[in-house]
């Protein structure tokens, strides 16, 4: 559900300019057409100059990376929402082209089914629901259940269906077993996001595929790369807040909506008639976890500073990669290693041998020594902590 | 009585707020004074907006994040609020404010 106002801890920009609507006549791009709608709340465009574009938005964002190759294998996720249901009408679009501008890759299409929130029947209903919405578009689909694929250590092969796919009310609690019941949901969300992350990976690997395409629209990536600097992920925001997340070495996932705004999609699934089926979204209390306050800090920036919004993602596009030899053996990101200045992760483990330690403050010369003198480390620093909720590991 | 008749659509999740019915054929009384959208939100919190308004409306029009179109066209365009509503009128609502 949405999220219920009165939170006026975000309502303090009172002073600045309110948007300026357009009185222009016509279209921004044909410069003859009536407009029919308005972007970032300046730019005016009639109905086939704004499709145009955005089918030049998506193709562009995909040929500009020059990675995708003719007759690669594409996994392409599917989620019950808007974004990713005008995903597969943008790929189903391109591919279907009979012009040197078609799309050549072949695609594959999963559901992972997490609904938790639903009753039974309900997540029975999305299920046919996607069945539908994915063979109109004459896509192959794959389910995977993520309880099943979080509580067996066996071959994926076995938990990949086309048909048939078991679920029952106990998995969301067969998900978290393993994990201690006074967890947070902030790291509850953490840590399926990364048994997501890992799942996608794996199906895509056994299924040959090179690419896995996922549907998150500007809003997202922006909410996730504020949330991953306050959760001490600064490092992996290049892998997870552009267009490409290349950590694992076989499968890149990719992004091909990071660019594009929720009324552009809207709009776009509006005027060619897609209609989707929006279940219910998990009623949760905005101040929850980092990740619903900051869903509600990005949209309130969307709703009422759209530009912020690009301003973020634009700098999270300029971050540096991390470069290092080891991995995390959670979120499989790079560890960073020869790190001149301090990171989070060092000033963390300063602070706390500060206060661990009885330190004679006249002698520092620990400062000077890097804190790690043999790599050991097993997780990230994110991760360390997150590791803490998990039993038996 | 004279009526308007108009069509309402809601989509993205808004239809959730008005009983899970995404079209709404709807008959407006016709006063002397002329029916805008914003008279318009006004009948939709009284006759069909079964829960929690305030995810709805905010400040006499919608809330931000909800999208308005007329006739498939941008409400940004047509003065919004002030929009004044014609015969067989298809007003669409889609709220882009899914989750959280
Ligand atoms: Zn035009
Ligand atoms: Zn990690």
């Amino acid at each position: 559900m949405m999220c219920s106002v009165g939170d006026d801890i975000f309502e303090g920009d009172k002073f600045m300019p309110t948007k300026q609507v357009t009185t222009s006549k016509t279209c921004n791009k044909c410069k003859t057409a009536e407009p029919q709608l308005v972007l970032r709340g300046k730019d005016a465009y009639c109905k086939s100059c704004f499709l145009e574009g955005v089918t030049h938005k998506f193709k562009s964002t995909l040929g500009k990376s020059k990675l995708i190759r003719p007759r690669d294998r594409v996994l392409i996720v599917y989620e019950d929402n808007g974004n990713s249901t005008a995903l597969l009408h943008m790929v189903r679009n391109g591919l279907n082209l009979s012009t040197p501008k078609k799309l050549n890759f072949i695609p594959v299409v999963v559901f992972v089914e997490d609904q938790y929130h639903l009753p039974l029947k309900e997540r029975h209903n999305v299920i046919e629901q996607a069945k539908e919405v994915i063979t109109a578009l004459n896509f192959d689909l794959i389910l995977v259940s993520l309880a099943q694929y979080a509580t067996n250590s066996g071959s994926i092969d076995k938990l990949i269906y086309s048909e048939g796919l078991t679920i029952s009310e106990s998995d969301k609690d067969e998900l978290f077993k393993n994990v201690q019941t006074d967890t947070s949901d902030t790291n509850k969300t953490e840590l399926i996001s990364i048994i997501k992350r890992n799942l996608l990976i794996e199906v895509a690997k056994h299924l040959d595929c090179k690419y896995v395409f996922t549907s998150e629209i500007s809003m997202d990536i922006t909410t996730n790369l504020l949330k991953n600097v306050s959760l001490g992920r600064g490092s992996q925001i290049p892998l997870e807040s552009g267009f490409c997340d290349d950590r694992d070495t076989q499968v890149k996932i990719l992004r091909p909506l990071y660019l594009f705004d929720s009324k552009e999609i809207e709009y776009y699934n509006k005027y060619n008639n897609i209609t989707y089926v929006h279940a219910r979204t998990d009623e949760v209390n905005t101040y929850s976890s980092i990740h619903t306050l900051m869903k509600k800090f990005v949209m309130d920036l969307q709703n009422n500073f759209p530009s912020t919004v690009t301003t973020v993602l634009k700098t999270g596009d300029k971050i540096e990669r991390v470069k290092g030899k080891a991995i995390c053996q959670l979120c499989k990101a790079p560890l960073c290693d020869n790190v001149p200045q301090l990171t989070s992760e060092e000033s963390t483990k300063f602070s706390s041998l500060i206060s661990n330690t009885k330190v004679d403050f006249t002698n520092l010369d620990f400062v000077d020594k890097p804190l790690d003198q043999t790599d050991e480390r097993v997780f990230c620093l994110s991760c360390n902590e997150l590791s803490k909720c998990l039993i038996n590991s | 009585m004279a009526v308007l008749q108009i069509g309402l659509e809601f989509g993205g999740g808004a239809e959730i707020l008005v009983g899970n019915q995404k079209v709404h054929e709807i008959s407006l009384l016709i006063t002397d004074k002329l029916w805008t959208i914003g008279g318009l939100l006004h009948w939709i919190k009284d006759n069909i907006l079964k829960e929690r308004p305030e995810l709805f409306l905010q400040n006499g029009s919608v809330r931000p994040g909800i999208l308005v179109l007329v006739n498939d066209a941008d409400w940004e365009l047509m003065d919004t609020v002030n929009y004044e509503l014609k015969p067989n009128d298809r007003i669409v609502f889609i709220s882009t404010l899914h989750g959280g």
